[in-house]
């Protein structure tokens, strides 16, 4: 199978977004937060691309969300992590490891200099 | 101030996701949800970042990111959740009946052949009102399975061509393993020089059968030949209708050549076109005689009489090669068996493609011209800049 780049971005995201709810439910603008925060800012992107992949990933079972209704303020919708999704996020994880793996033996160790 | 400025921009922005939703043709249900979600999401930002000033503010719903690239993302994603279910290997059995109904109902007019037709005695009348005398039941067939690869093809939303070729090739896998079990590939010849090849099965216990019907259609055409030389002898100008033979007249009406030439090939003249026989004595001497018939180049005798032995020679090319691919091994068989279920599923196959493909390409079409329209029609609900 082809790999392309947009295969790639939204493959990525998709793990981003697990990896972020693997603590517990957390509502859009938390798992953006998260997402920057964890990363220390190394990983970026407009917070509402979330949400395509958001609702993939519950249409696909690897998350459930509901309504949580606040005093004074409009209600949120809080994702959580379903057993389905807790595998998939540890394939990505795998995945990455390995990826990881062969591109470090690629480049080489650390440079001494 | 400030606060006033700030919920103005939200709620700006939220106009702006709400219109590009609304123009990406979105369901009033999720776009409820959207909105909500997304309003939510930049309230709990704001709270976050405690802007202090417009800058500040702006640079919240940057974060957020583009209404309209958000739209155009949600409702691809929804597209491909709510398309219709991916396959429609279910078409591959309009491309195995066309078949089926093209074998049994070629030779069948629908509203002539009243017991044969596809379409039950009851429904003729409504038939000749609204289709034309000389319809054909797989002409029917063809086009019901046309509209409906069309409506399938369009309610899929996305391209089928692959299923097709998949379809098509295990079609032509099973037909070729079927007609090598069952059957002998034979070809029969025709066009203007006979060099064009088409391939029919002969059944393997009708072997005997079929070599022995085309023997007998060679001396039917022999007997043809015959014929030809008595009516034209019988129909001379210097001749009396009362000395023409029986077996020329019916009906009181006398066969001209043609009508001789279906009678030899076993077709009774009760059942023939009473265009092909006359009452007129000199009409009949004309079509037996040797002058040409109007705009031809030959009379009618003459014209049937030279096409006997191009006819002879072709059923001897039949029985030749029938003889000659019955003593052949499999692997010589199963090349042919191959080339006659191509020969057919093919262009059906292709066919089948096309309609669905024209189905997709007009829900294309249609999906565009709505966006252009609500795109069009929401321009004036742009609230105004303060």
């Amino acid at each position: 199978m082809i790999y392309t780049k947009s295969m790639a971005y939204k493959s990525e995201l998709e793990a981003l977004i697990l990896g972020a709810l693997r603590e517990g439910p957390l509502h859009g603008y938390r798992i953006a937060l998260a997402i920057r925060e964890k990363s220390e800012e190394a990983l970026k992107m407009g917070d509402n691309q979330i949400y395509p992949t958001l609702h993939r990933l519950e249409s696909d079972g690897l998350v459930v969300a509901e309504w949580q209704q606040q005093l004074g303020k409009p209600a949120r919708k809080v994702y959580s992590l379903t057993e389905t999704g807790n595998g998939r996020l540890e394939h990505h994880r795998k995945e990455w490891q390995r990826y990881a793996a062969n591109f470090t033996a690629v480049l080489g160790g650390a440079n001494h200099a | 101030m400030l606060e006033t400025l700030d919920s103005y921009l939200v709620k700006r922005y939220i106009a702006d996701l709400k219109r590009e939703l609304q123009i990406q043709g979105l369901a009033e249900k999720r776009l409820t949800d959207i909105l909500a979600e997304a309003q939510a999401h930049i309230e709990d930002a704001m709270e976050g970042a405690q802007p202090q000033t417009v800058a500040d503010v702006e640079r919240v719903l940057v974060q957020f990111g583009d209404a309209k690239s958000m739209a155009k993302s949600l409702t691809s994603e929804y597209a491909r959740q709510s398309s219709a279910r991916p396959y429609l290997w279910p078409a591959a059995f309009f491309v195995a009946a066309l078949l089926f109904f093209r074998n049994f109902s070629w030779n069948f007019t629908l509203f002539r052949n009243g017991p044969h037709s596809l379409v039950p005695n009851g429904l003729h009348f409504l038939g000749k009102t609204f289709f034309p005398a000389g319809i054909w039941s797989g002409s029917l067939f063809l086009l019901a399975s046309l509209i409906t690869l069309f409506i399938l093809g369009f309610r899929a939303k996305r391209p089928a061509v692959g299923q097709f070729v998949v379809a098509g090739i295990a079609l032509i896998l099973v037909s070729t393993g079927w007609y090598a079990a069952t059957s002998y590939p034979t070809a029969y010849f025709q066009g203007y020089d006979h060099s064009e090849k088409w391939l029919y099965p002969v059944k393997h216990g009708e072997y005997d059968k079929d070599l022995a019907a085309m023997k007998s259609r060679i001396e039917a055409f022999h007997n043809l030949a015959k014929d030809l030389r008595l009516g034209r002898q019988s129909f001379a100008v210097t001749t009396s209708p009362a000395s023409v033979p029986e077996r020329f007249k019916f009906g009181g009406l006398y066969v001209l050549p043609e009508a001789v030439r279906e009678h030899n090939l076993g077709i009774a003249y009760s059942q023939m076109w009473n265009g092909i026989m006359t009452a007129s004595w000199q009409d009949a001497t004309k079509a037996w005689g040797k002058e040409p018939q109007p705009g031809r180049p030959q009379s009618e005798c003459d014209e049937i009489s030279s096409q006997i032995p191009v006819e002879v020679t072709l059923l001897n090319r039949q029985i030749a090669y029938l003889q000659w691919i019955h003593a052949q091994p499999m692997s010589v068989q199963i090349w042919d068996d191959y080339r006659m279920a191509v020969q057919d599923l093919l262009p059906i196959t292709l066919l089948a493609t096309v309609a669905t493909g024209v189905g997709w390409v007009a829900w294309i079409t249609v999906l565009a011209i709505g966006r252009g329209v609500r795109r069009k029609r929401y321009r004036g609900d742009v609230p105004h800049k303060a």
